[in-house]
């Protein structure tokens, strides 16, 4: 009785987080998932640290948009 | 199964084809022209691409990709391959491939479609495939380290310093467009100022109040600025507020100016990141809402497929058929900037190897049929009206009369009532020589849109569209000052160490005013310029961007070769060899034509002769010919450099094929991936 809405929310939640994938907006949820799969133990930054982060790597070096 | 589809899209395309080809005369219908497009990308991408991916480069999904081997959740993230396909398209869709085809559609609807399908399927896709490949399999080096590592030191150099003059152009030439949109213009102009209180508002939501909550700063942000839009109507109605924002070119043109300045030292979270957003999200609804607009209407094409203007006598821009056409059209076919695109954050993103192909190839065959769509929105058009709104002022005659005078010799019908009335509707004082190409989109989308959702909201739609446009070209001049900054900092650090900081404010502040002074030096000569500026800048920029092209179709050449596969290299050397006959043609012709339109160097001899005579003010006949002399300059740039660069790789490309160099790579490891099936 349950599995039904849950499956419809978790196909909205995959939709918007594949739009703001292709937005190139940060995912911090992602970004905790991967550090706590590939990094055990590593200290995970708080979400104000990581967009910092994420800012730094997107628009550090090099041109992200074209004419 | 398979098979008999593929028959059915050759025959759909060939279809398209020939439908085009026997309108003689007569208007066709655009579902035509869309469909003998998307025939010929399917055909490309099903079969070309291929021979790209699986015979030259042999890509593996075995091979774990940068993702996969140096993910940390930030850059290196591995994207599914739609997800990134949107991603990638985003960041190379810009408003190049918008205004190239709009420009080039004096030519008539026939040479820009030709050009832009089947320049993409055998240049522009294999451009961007190829540097995606490269970087990709170099843990996402830049174009510049890739030519530096594989071809040499030399060329590295020679490479950024043509990056680099090649930013200012294009931010100059986007600047210029954005002004004669947004000129005498108060509902656009209030609402692109608009944008930038937004975007700051959007900036400490996520980075001060909210952190990192990217997503409710967007929705705020689009929110606020569809009501940005709706209130520039009544600004512009309003006999307080309009004159406020009646600004003269000129004045727009310092604004920008300082914007760009100021939008370059502020951080990232302040400006350039929530624009970026905003400008994503405007992109992508819009080229979205124009694709169904076009399938759902299928309008004629009320343009010539060809013009008398082929001959070069085009009031738009100067020069025959060939080599400006094709410099014209500039991104939509290829655009050597996707280079520093494919070499930059997407490759780090690749979750398979296989994948690269439709985000590669694909997501340029996708910019194409953008490109494809702008073409159709100007052909829309009456013809009169286009060249009435795309045909500089002092060509025209200063008034809607001399106007419809001046086209109806051109052999096209427009009464000087239609001209006023389309401006009125579209809620502006003027339409008449609003050259630069945005304007003319922005009319022809109108039409779409308002042909599709009412009539009564053409005002509206047309100022979305330009609302649409200098948004993103904005976003580029927040974007490019930056990067421009970045590079002059790089170089500045071999001549003095601090320099070279990138966050040593001192050097920030030098570097961003370099960048700005230079492009907004040509900005503002263009604005000066009697016959509009687009005239002059337009072909630069066109030139400049594909001898971009070239430099990256170089280090591609050289990369096919080191993957020993040289019976292939025809696949790079076809488009390097046709992007250096245009280029070079263009540029020769730019510089040295004697007729006055055409070559800057005729133009400034004509100008000595005016001063001499009397006819013209000596300071400002100075000031004129320096800028001659100046863009003539520039361009024998762009062509010294590119030509150092073709020279410098076929000498490597002979020691090594000749067998007295042994191709090395600094590729990255092959590790096996685990996403392989």
């Amino acid at each position: 009785m349950w599995s039904q809405p849950m499956r419809a929310r978790e196909r909205l939640q995959q939709w918007l987080s594949d739009f703001r994938r292709i937005a190139g907006m940060p995912s911090y949820a992602e970004y905790r998932r991967h550090l706590e799969q590939c990094h055990p133990g590593h200290p995970v930054p708080s979400e104000r640290e990581f967009f910092d982060l994420y800012l730094q790597s997107r628009y550090g070096d090099g041109p992200t948009r074209c004419c | 199964m398979m098979t008999l589809v593929w028959i059915f899209v050759a025959l759909a395309g060939a279809l398209g084809w020939s439908m085009l080809a026997l309108a003689r005369g007569e208007p066709v219908s655009a579902a035509w022209l869309v469909v003998a497009a998307v025939g010929t990308y399917l055909i490309a991408y099903r079969f070309y691409s291929r021979i790209i991916a699986d015979r030259i480069f042999g890509l593996s999904n075995r091979r774990a990709t940068p993702a996969e081997r140096l993910g940390n959740g930030r850059d290196f993230v591995p994207t599914t391959r739609w997800v990134l396909f949107g991603h990638h398209f985003a960041a190379i869709s810009g408003a190049g491939p918008l205004i190239g085809p709009v420009l080039a559609a004096q030519f008539g609807y026939l040479p820009g479609t030709l050009y832009l399908v089947f320049g993409v399927v055998f240049a522009g896709s294999v451009q961007d495939f190829i540097i995606l490949i490269g970087s990709m399999r170099r843990d996402g080096k830049s174009l510049g380290q890739m030519a530096k590592e594989e071809i040499g030191s030399f060329t590295g150099l020679a490479a950024m310093v043509a990056i680099l003059a090649i930013m200012i152009i294009l931010l100059a030439v986007l600047a210029l467009v954005v002004v004669n949109a947004l000129r005498d213009s108060p509902w656009g102009l209030f609402t692109i100022a608009c944008t930038i209180p937004i975007a700051i508002l959007m900036g400490f939501w996520m980075k001060v109040w909210r952190p990192g909550r990217t997503g409710e700063a967007s929705v705020i942000g689009v929110a606020l600025l569809l009501l940005a839009l709706v209130g520039g109507q009544q600004v512009s109605t309003s006999a307080t507020l309009a004159p406020l924002f009646s600004w003269s070119p000129v004045m727009i043109a310092l604004a920008l100016i300082a914007y760009g300045f100021i939008a370059s030292v502020l951080p990232v979270w302040m400006l350039l990141a929530p624009r970026d957003y905003l400008s994503t999200f405007m992109k992508i609804g819009t080229i979205f809402l124009l694709a169904v607009t076009i399938l759902i209407e299928m309008p004629m094409l009320r343009l010539p497929a060809l013009t008398q203007f082929v001959d070069g006598s085009g009031p738009v821009f100067a020069g025959k058929l060939f080599p400006f056409a094709f410099i014209t059209i500039a991104c939509g076919a290829i655009s050597g900037f996707h280079a520093l695109v494919a070499s930059g954050t997407t490759p780090k993103m690749v979750r398979r190897e296989q994948d690269a192909r439709l985000i590669g190839y694909g997501g340029m065959l996708m910019e194409s049929f953008v490109a494809v769509m702008a073409l159709c929105a100007a052909a829309v058009l009456d013809p009169g009206i286009y060249f009435a709104i795309n045909v500089p002022l002092a060509k025209l005659g200063g008034n809607a009369q001399a106007a419809a005078e001046t086209i109806r010799a051109w052999g096209f019908v427009v009464t000087p009532a239609q001209i006023e009335q389309l401006a009125h509707s579209v809620g502006e004082s003027t339409l008449l020589g609003r050259t630069g190409g945005a304007p003319s989109l922005a009319v022809g989308m109108a039409t779409l849109f308002s042909g599709a959702f009412g009539e009564h909201l053409l005002a509206l739609w047309y100022h979305f569209a330009i609302m649409f446009e200098a948004l993103f070209i904005l976003t580029t001049i927040d974007a490019g000052t930056r990067v421009g900054r970045f590079m002059l900092q790089e170089l500045g650090g071999y001549l003095w160490a601090p320099l070279g900081r990138t966050s040593w404010y001192p050097s920030i502040i030098l570097t961003s005013l370099l960048v700005v002074l230079g492009w907004g030096y040509f900005l503002v000569q263009g604005v000066l310029d009697p016959l509009g500026g687009i005239n002059s800048l337009w072909p630069l920029f066109g030139i400049s961007n594909q001898l971009l092209a070239s430099v990256a179709l170089c280090v591609g050449t050289t990369l096919i070769i080191k993957y020993h596969k040289a019976r292939y290299l025809w696949v790079t050397l076809v488009p390097l060899a046709w992007l250096l006959a245009v280029t070079l043609t263009a540029s020769w012709q730019k510089i040295f034509s004697p007729e006055r339109r055409l070559g800057f160097l005729a133009d400034a001899r004509a100008l000595a002769a005016e001063i001499g005579a009397g006819t013209m003010d000596p300071a400002r006949g100075a000031r004129l010919i320096f800028n001659d002399n100046l863009n003539a300059v520039v361009a024998s740039l762009f062509v010294v450099v590119v030509l150092a660069v073709v020279c410098s790789s076929v000498w490597q490309w002979t020691l090594m094929l000749s067998g007295r160099r042994i191709p090395t790579m600094s590729e990255a490891p092959d590790v096996e991936s685990a996403y392989a099936s």
